[in-house]
């Protein structure tokens, strides 16, 4: 058997005919610079070729290759990848337990080994899709599988018959915006007017106002309008959230009680338990619950299944969820974890697993179990292939591939291949400098004064596992949020903060649903201006989204284009250089590629044959600005395009265009093409390209910047030009809120707030709080001992 | 007093017997092995009158939703012999679950909302009458109560939407203002003077007839039952001199509805008639013109078969 797995003339994307040996085995971890080809060389040419040739052997799949990436592999084993990209997109219904099928598995056990509550035994038996809350047979049929149920205060809003119509509801919002011309639009049909009081509508007049007059007007009626844009979203974000303030409540389904489920699901339990009670227990707590009552139970086999499943999703630090916890509230590493989880079960030897960066999102101290299990992996006989750009994981691996040795086309080279040891003296890398403790992350030695005048004070924080926290956040300054998996990070900031604000400000935040928590608090809110979250969820969502649509260039180069003599005198317009409007080959709609249906689900992608593989029509492609057309455009990196418009003795120059390609760079996206489709941009990518687009706006004072582990995917170097960027914000009089693992951010903090001390049942408690300094010597700290 | 059937040729009645012989050869063609009988009257008179696989005309065959059209008419008969007051009358009147406040649309939701099927009560389509959702109401033992939590999706009245809940509601409803069970109102005041014999009707833990459940078989009819039905709706409501239901509400019962112009109060509303429907090719068409019924029984199968050209290339077609 091979020793190795060569492979010859790799030359995807920016790979310069590369030739890499990775031996098979052992614990490799492929590293280099955001963009320098560690993916092309990791996904695009390993895996696919692995996945390719296993799935043809196999006889379920036959693939071609529009082009040929490589010229040779030799020593490949069935191929697994974990892609953080991937992974992220997900149905709102599905849950940790939907996912991993745990919450499958329990179903067949309580529907074969369920104890019934004789009041609701019809003699009849159980089948598994009535524990399933998404499945029809099984929902609870007035909350629909919700567990809530919306409702509105009639009496409130009706009851002062001295209202005039146009005041019916709180800060006018029946007579603002859109809703404002229905109301007109109701009134003029009615013979009625908007200042008239309640009090003088006849019944039928009141009715229709109330529930709507069936279509004879575009106003669909009072309560159906806030009932569903409550559930649809119908209402912006921050009228939802007076509204549903004012008149709404969402309460806990008295139905199912919350559970989702109907009678007979309710009312049958394992070892006294229901169904609901055992996927709302932490994970680690379920685990320990079917030890403790091993004895007792039926169906063994099924139990040790579920315990397997259980014993991993722990292993890989996972231990803090539940099954019934939204796969969409988890963070991109939490996802990716839950991957890993459901490849270790497999216990499979003698095949290639490819992750890419699996350390993202743990603590330091989660850290090292993370590397124990992965190197178990290696010791069964596996071969595992990591990109990473983490410390210890590198210190851990076998074997080191440095690619570089800088972004897009100034990478793609091969610079090291080799030992850890070796890898040290390497002087051509931009990582091993760092390793070899030669250059230093910097530091800030003084923190900014924080003023006890200016505070965000958040109280009866109690999401999830958070305990009643009250917590003082000094603005004008950067402030770090750390702690363990689970500690209840996310659960504070996105979970109860940005809901809370959400009410009060604008957020610039996509179309996130609302919940309500009237138990909390918040003070302080005058002096932010605006708030900004800058998540890691994709940019856009058709499938020619990309940096250029997203933060607006596109509409720039459209124009250029449309405004060159050779287009002014044909008669095109801009929208003849755009993939969704006229310029998309109308063959393969601009995907550039045509899929084929092999049958079984499985498709064949080729360049489509209309365009050439260019996703435009020939109309488009033939005017070019400096002999470049729009292809050859959107296929530059932020870097070249810089180049591009950037100079101003040429008739490309542009200073918006260049002002924001400037920003992007700076967050360290240069390599990311200007035309790269949204499902191949990672979460921790989509994270930059947003703050980039925000900091190329006129810059502002008193805004509030929150940001989710924004190092995710960034070497050294480049984490280190994006801290400048965040120290630079509050510089300018600016806030941010980072909730960060990685030491080097957290040690360039002013202020940093840290939960723990565990995580799920023992985390939820602020453990720590003050500047990186007073950390260091706060014994109760667990991030401290981290801190540079 | 009984509907007793007269018998003519369809020469007699200006119909061509070569096309209507050709049925036969036409089934087998189409390979319609489940259509058990095809039955015509005009003018009063049975004209033409088939059946296969070992039906006669005292087969009886299941009826599926024809069932819904016989309840308009019960409640059109309710309306008129005043055990409703108005096909506005809220519900809740008749059933208490829908008085509590559940759900504050329910206040709003009359009769005529379910004779018109928009109640706004969510439905999950699914295979139909394979619904998901029945499925889990018939585990309960208050079916009423039930289908009071489930959800409201739209205001009563804002759109049509085809579902079991509103006709089992118009059961319950029916049955109530009767003071027994809508069998009983349709075994005296409908089946009774129309000669039609069927068995008694299933019913609900909680006491509501319904029929497609266990014990559907016993509300079959036979095809001769269902051309009385058809008979009735084309004499507007008298029968052998006799009025069942007023006229008034035949008619109101054929008028399209807002949310559905081929849609009356659980009839169907067709560009030259009217009709009934029922899963898995159970027709009774009504041509009014042409003084017409035709009616087709079939077995039904899960993958839901019709045989809508039976009636529409060969019947009306026969018409000379």
């Amino acid at each position: 058997m091979n020793k190795f797995i060569e492979i010859k003339g790799a030359r995807v994307h920016n790979l310069k005919n590369i030739d890499i040996r990775i031996p098979r085995g052992k614990l490799t971890v492929i590293t280099g610079v955001s963009g320098s080809g560690k993916s092309s060389l990791a996904f695009d040419t390993l895996y696919e070729e692995g996945k390719r040739r296993y799935l043809m052997f196999s006889g379920t799949q036959f693939m071609v290759d529009a082009a040929p990436t490589f010229d040779q592999i030799t020593g490949l084993a069935p191929t697994v990848a974990v892609e953080q990209r991937i992974i992220r997109q997900s149905n709102p219904r599905s849950t940790v337990g939907t996912r991993t099928k745990i919450g499958n598995m329990l179903a067949v056990l309580f529907a074969t080994y369920g104890k019934r509550d004789p009041n609701y035994d019809d003699g009849l038996s159980l089948s598994m899709d009535m524990f399933l809350r998404n499945s029809p047979k099984g929902m609870c049929v007035k909350c629909l599988g919700n567990g809530n149920v919306y409702s509105i205060n009639e009496d409130k809003i009706f009851s002062d018959g001295r209202t005039q119509l146009k005041d019916l509801l709180v800060e006018r919002l029946l007579y603002r915006g859109g809703a404002r011309k229905r109301l007109d639009e109701f009134c003029s049909y009615h013979g009625l007017t908007v200042t008239q009081p309640l009090h003088t509508l006849n019944n039928e007049q009141l009715l229709a106002l109330k529930y709507g007059d069936h279509g004879k007007t575009s106003f669909q009626g009072v309560i159906p309008w806030l009932l569903n844009g409550f559930k649809y979203g119908e209402i912006s974000g921050r009228q939802n959230g007076i509204l549903s303030e004012a008149y709404g409540k969402k309460e806990p389904c008295s139905k199912c009680g919350g559970a989702g489920l109907g009678e007979q699901a309710m009312h049958t339990t394992i070892a006294g338990k229901t169904i609901t009670d055992l996927e709302n227990m932490y994970i680690r707590d379920l685990n320990d619950f079917l030890t403790k009552e091993n004895s007792e139970l039926f169906g063994m086999t099924l139990i040790n299944e579920i315990h397997l499943k259980l014993d991993c999703m722990i292993d890989v630090g996972l231990h803090h969820l539940s099954l019934s916890r939204p796969v969409p509230t988890l963070s991109g590493g939490e996802i990716q974890r839950l991957f890993l989880a459901s490849s270790i079960i497999a216990q499979m030897d003698s095949i290639i697993f490819i992750f890419d960066e699996p350390t993202i999102g743990l603590h330091e101290i989660e850290k090292a179990k993370l590397i124990q299990i992965i190197q178990n992996l290696v010791n069964r006989g596996n071969t595992v292939i990591a990109v990473e750009h983490d410390e210890n994981f590198m210190r851990a691996a076998d074997y080191i591939i440095d690619l570089g040795p800088d972004a897009g086309i100034f990478g793609g080279h091969r610079i090291f291949q080799g030992s850890f040891d070796d890898f040290m003296t390497c002087e051509l890398s931009r990582t091993s400098p760092y390793l070899a403790d030669q250059k230093k992350l910097q530091v800030k030695q003084t923190y900014s004064k924080i003023n006890p005048e200016k505070m965000l004070t958040i109280e009866n924080a109690c999401l999830h596992n958070l305990r009643h926290l009250t917590v003082r956040i000094p603005l004008g300054v950067m402030v770090g949020i750390a702690g363990v998996s689970g500690s209840g990070k996310s659960s504070f900031i996105s979970g109860t903060l940005v809901p809370k604000l959400k009410e009060f400000l604008t957020i610039t935040d996509e179309d996130e649903e609302t919940v309500f928590l009237s138990d909390v608090r918040v003070s302080g809110i005058e002096h932010i201006k605006k708030c900004l979250v800058i998540d890691q969820k994709p940019i856009g969502r058709s499938r020619t989204s990309c940096p250029a649509t997203y933060t607006g260039i596109y509409d720039r180069i459209r124009k250029m284009f449309a405004s060159t003599s050779d287009s002014i005198e044909r008669g095109y317009g801009a929208g003849l250089f755009s993939l969704n409007s006229e310029g998309g080959c109308r063959q393969c709609k601009g995907d550039q590629v045509i899929k084929y249906h092999v049958g079984f689900g499985n498709y064949i992608e080729q360049n489509c044959d209309a365009c050439g593989g260019t996703g435009f029509i020939e109309e488009a492609m033939e005017i070019t600005i400096e002999g470049k057309n729009i292809r050859q455009i959107l296929e530059m990196s932020v870097s070249e395009a810089i180049d591009f418009f950037g100079n101003e003795e040429r008739a490309a120059y542009d200073k918006n265009i260049c002002h924001l390609l400037f920003t992007l760079e700076r967050v360290g996206l240069g390599y990311i093409k200007l035309g790269q489709q949204t499902p191949t941009i990672s979460g921790g990518e989509s994270q930059r390209i947003k703050l980039a687009k925000e900091l190329g706006k006129q810059s502002g004072k008193d805004r509030l910047y929150i940001l989710d582990e924004p190092t995710t995917g960034l070497s050294f170097s480049d984490s280190e030009k994006l801290i400048k960027l965040m120290l630079e914000l509050t510089e300018n009089g600016n806030s941010v809120i980072v909730t960060e693992h990685d030491p080097a951010v957290l040690s360039n903090c002013d202020y940093i707030i840290e939960l723990g001390p565990g995580g799920g049942s023992d985390g939820g408690f602020i453990i720590a709080l003050g500047s990186p300094e007073q950390l260091k010597r706060n014994e109760k700290s667990i991030i401290g001992r981290y801190l540079r | 007093m009984n509907l007793e059937w007269q018998y003519s040729t369809p020469q007699a009645e200006g119909m061509d017997a070569e096309m209507l012989g050709d049925l036969d050869y036409f089934i087998k063609q189409k390979r319609y092995r489940l259509v058990n009988s095809v039955l015509v009257v005009k003018n009063g008179k049975i004209v033409f009158e088939r059946y296969y696989n070992k039906y006669n005309e005292n087969t009886r065959n299941n009826i599926k939703s024809i069932w819904k059209s016989i309840l308009s008419l019960l409640t059109g008969i309710c309306l008129d012999k005043g055990m409703i007051r108005s096909l506005d009358e809220p519900i809740g009147d008749y059933l208490p679950a829908f008085q509590t406040g559940v759900h504050p649309y329910h206040k709003a939701l009359t009769i005529r909302h379910l004779l018109t099927m928009s109640s706004g009560i969510f439905w999950n389509g699914g295979v139909h009458y394979h619904c998901p959702m029945v499925e889990q109401m018939k585990r309960t033992r208050d079916w009423i109560a039930h289908v009071a939590d489930v959800a409201m999706k739209d205001y009563p009245g804002s759109s049509y939407v085809y579902k079991e809940w509103d006709v089992l509601l118009l059961s319950a409803v029916i049955g109530n203002a009767f003071g027994n069970t809508s069998y009983e109102l349709c075994e005296q005041l409908l089946y009774k003077p129309l000669g039609i014999s069927s068995g008694r009707w299933a019913e609900s833990p909680c006491g509501v007839s319904y029929t497609v459940m266990k014990g559907e078989e016993h509300s079959n009819l036979s095809a001769r039952d269902l051309a009385k039905i058809g008979f009735l709706v084309l004499n507007n409501g008298i029968v052998e001199g006799q009025r069942i239901v007023s006229e008034h509400y035949i008619k109101e019962m054929l008028r399209p509805n807002d949310n559905n112009s081929s849609y009356g109060y659980l009839w169907w509303i067709l560009e030259n008639g009217y009709a009934c429907r029922g899963f898995g090719g159970q027709e009774i068409n009504i041509l009014p013109k042409q003084n017409m019924i035709t009616v087709i029984q079939a077995t039904p199968t899960s993958s839901s078969k019709t045989y809508g050209d039976i009636h529409k290339e060969i019947l009306e077609k026969s018409v000379v």
